[in-house]
């Protein structure tokens, strides 16, 4: 079974993210397959490239791990795959147009011209769309009205297959996202049944995520800026009340996911392009374990008939604390049962690399029977995916720490002489082994490497053992 | 067969007969003077016994209960096997002193006397031919020390490949 994933505009590019670090860490997931499909007319902004080349390393990875019967590792277990080329759905017209011509405003009669100036002002009518519709989502909903045509949403259709889910996640306060997922779910309930699959597509289960305001932009002085964050409120409430009678109110979705905070942080102001790389935010890692959630539903809670849901579900996230800096302890049990576990082990893996694989790569753990040697460290996979895979995943980690409202779960610093101390409000237990720190990771490595299968190779095995011990030290410190 | 392994631990002592006398030697092999028999305690074999446990006992040590990761290097290897050494060098001293004092030694051994009975020549000299013995018997347990780590070293978990680096 496969899960595409529609994730429209900025909010739903880093919501993707958090997703596939969430994957690389092994949070488990009931689908066989991820496909993520990105909407963004904005083709450059960094926070897409941002993605797009994770989601490669991503993919790298999982394929040099075949996942065989000798294998326990779930580090980058689930398959995510580039359903449509550069996993985007590119919309035609839209580069270094303005949306006057887009439209073609000067072909209209005068009647229809004033009808326009009546939805559009001056600015809509000339601002550039190769960055979005800077939080207007009456220009969206003109031009993202074009992707059901698009070669894209073509071979979106033709790979569907009975019994594959459609997830949809988008924001509600800005422009592309709160225009593109009324729009993309009509396409998709109402689809034209001449295109492959469109009854299977139908009647899929499809559920959806949309995310409340959760940050604020700085304004210029002048207060010229095309963005104004302090329209977002309203903007909210404005399509809540569309979706209210268009969405929940026509039983459109299986499962509707809400997402809201009350505390904000103020971004730096950026219309688009490669200067809107916007931190990673708690929000984006909840709003990911809503398609996680979707993915575990009994296929008889998401039944359709004609385009309409037959059990529409509702939810928000509730959290157990109101911290402005979360940890663990801040979630629900559910919450902590998804997340606490992988999350700890990756980043022990993580830490374990950055900060003592140099002085331990001596030990018989990496001198065995099919020994890790220098070949191996200096090879594609380590050097130039799986430190990259590392990197990325400590600074999500730290943006999201440093963000407002921040989930700082983990000392990302060195911590030599409390090395299992990294995981905030965990007191570590106690191991009957008289090793310690480092230490004791480096003999839970030598004595775990010999019982990893030599038929894997290289890259399997390096992954199995580090998976197997981190496992391990994680559950006999029990940090997690 | 049976001969042989009796002998052995003799044998070996035996390499290294020149650090002290013959007459220490002969009594260590369990030479009686009286009788002209070798029908005394065989020496070689209960005092290598002890060496051989003491060496096998650092060993696991090394291997098996220490096994840290940050003491597996050639140099702790080294530093165990010199541990064993001393220890060795010391149950070798004791063993002939406390031999000595029990007046276990024969005493024709022991000296040379006139028909007076008075000492003409000491033969086994104390204590310098204690240490003298402590000194070979610190070379066996070396090399007690590497024929087990040579036989033992592969179940280790950390300290696997020392003081033999693979490289």
């Amino acid at each position: 079974m496969k899960t595409y994933i529609f994730c429209i505009g900025g909010t739903g590019t880093r919501v993707m993210k958090s997703l596939a670090m969430l994957l690389a860490t092994g949070v488990e997931i009931h689908t066989d397959e991820i496909v993520p499909i990105f909407i963004d007319p904005d083709a450059s902004a960094a926070d897409l490239t941002r993605t797009i080349s994770f989601l490669r390393e991503y993919k790298y990875m999982n394929e040099q791990l075949h996942f065989s019967d000798d294998m326990k590792n779930c580090f980058f277990k689930t398959k995510i795959s580039e359903g449509i080329p550069n996993y985007r759905l590119e919309l035609s017209n839209t580069r270094n147009d303005r949306f006057r011509k887009y439209m073609g405003f000067d072909s209209l009669d005068i009647a229809n011209q004033a009808l326009a100036y009546m939805l559009f002002s001056e600015k809509n009518l000339d601002s550039d769309m190769e960055v979005g519709f800077k939080g207007n989502p009456n220009i969206g909903s003109v031009v993202l009205n074009q992707f059901a045509q698009s070669d894209a949403f073509n071979d979106f259709t033709n790979s569907f297959r009975p019994g594959d889910r459609i997830f949809i996640v988008s924001s509600i306060f800005g422009g592309t996202g709160a225009s593109g997922f009324p729009l993309l779910l009509k396409n998709l309930r109402g689809i034209d049944m001449r295109l492959p699959n469109a009854g299977n597509i139908k009647d899929a289960a499809i559920g959806a995520i949309t995310v409340l305001p959760y940050f604020n932009l700085a304004q210029s002085q002048d207060g010229a800026d095309d963005i104004d964050s302090s329209t977002f409120i309203s903007k909210a409430k404005a399509a809540l009340e569309y979706y209210n009678k268009n969405i929940s109110g026509n039983n459109s979705l299986n499962t509707f996911y809400y997402l809201a905070d009350d505390i904000y942080d103020m971004y730096e102001y950026s219309e688009g392009g490669t200067t809107q790389k916007n931190k990673a935010h708690i929000i984006e890692l909840l709003a990911a374990l809503a398609v996680v959630d979707f993915c575990c539903m009994d296929d008889d809670m998401l039944q359709s008939s004609k385009g309409r849901a037959l059990n529409p579900v509702y939810k928000e996230f509730g959290a157990a604390s109101n911290d402005e800096d979360m940890i663990f302890s801040s979630f629900y049990d559910d919450t902590r049962d998804i997340i606490q576990r992988p999350l700890t082990e990756f980043t022990l893996f993580c830490k374990f690399l950055n900060e003592h694989l140099s002085s331990s790569k001596s030990h018989p753990w990496a001198k065995g029977k099919r020994p890790f040697d220098g070949n191996f460290f200096n090879g594609n996979f380590f050097k130039s995916h799986l430190v990259k895979v590392i990197n990325e995943y400590g600074q999500w980690l730290s943006e999201m720490a440093s963000n407002h409202r921040g989930f700082s779960p983990f000392h990302l610093e060195e911590m030599n002489k409390d090395v299992f101390g990294f995981v905030k409000g965990v007191k570590p237990g106690k191991v009957m082994n008289y090793r310690s720190n480092y230490d004791l990771f480096d003999y839970y490595l030598c004595d775990i490497e010999p019982k990893v299968s030599n038929n894997l190779s290289a890259e399997e095995r390096f992954i199995e053992l580090f998976y197997r011990t981190v496992n391990k030290l994680v559950a006999d410190k029990k940090i997690a | 067969m049976g001969e042989f392994f009796e002998l052995l631990l003799g044998n070996m002592y035996c390499w290294f007969k020149s650090f002290y006398s013959d007459f220490l030697s002969q009594y260590l092999w369990g030479y009686n003077p009286a009788s002209g028999a070798y029908d005394l305690e065989l020496r070689y074999n209960s005092i290598g016994l002890y060496t051989l446990v003491i060496s096998f006992v650092i060993m696991a040590l090394y291997y098996y209960v220490i096994d840290h990761p940050r003491f597996c290097k050639w140099w702790s290897w080294l530093i165990m096997a010199l541990l064993n050494s001393v220890i060795a060098l010391f149950v070798g001293y004791y063993c002939v002193l406390s031999d000595y004092n029990a007046g276990i030694i024969p005493d024709e051994l022991m000296y040379l006397r006139d028909e007076n009975g008075e000492v003409v020549q000491t033969l086994i000299s104390i204590p310098s031919e204690c240490w003298s013995f402590g000194i070979s018997n610190m070379i066996m347990a070396f090399i007690f020390f590497l024929v087990f780590s040579f036989l033992f070293h592969w179940w280790s978990r950390v300290a696997k490949y020392s003081p033999f680096i693979k490289f």
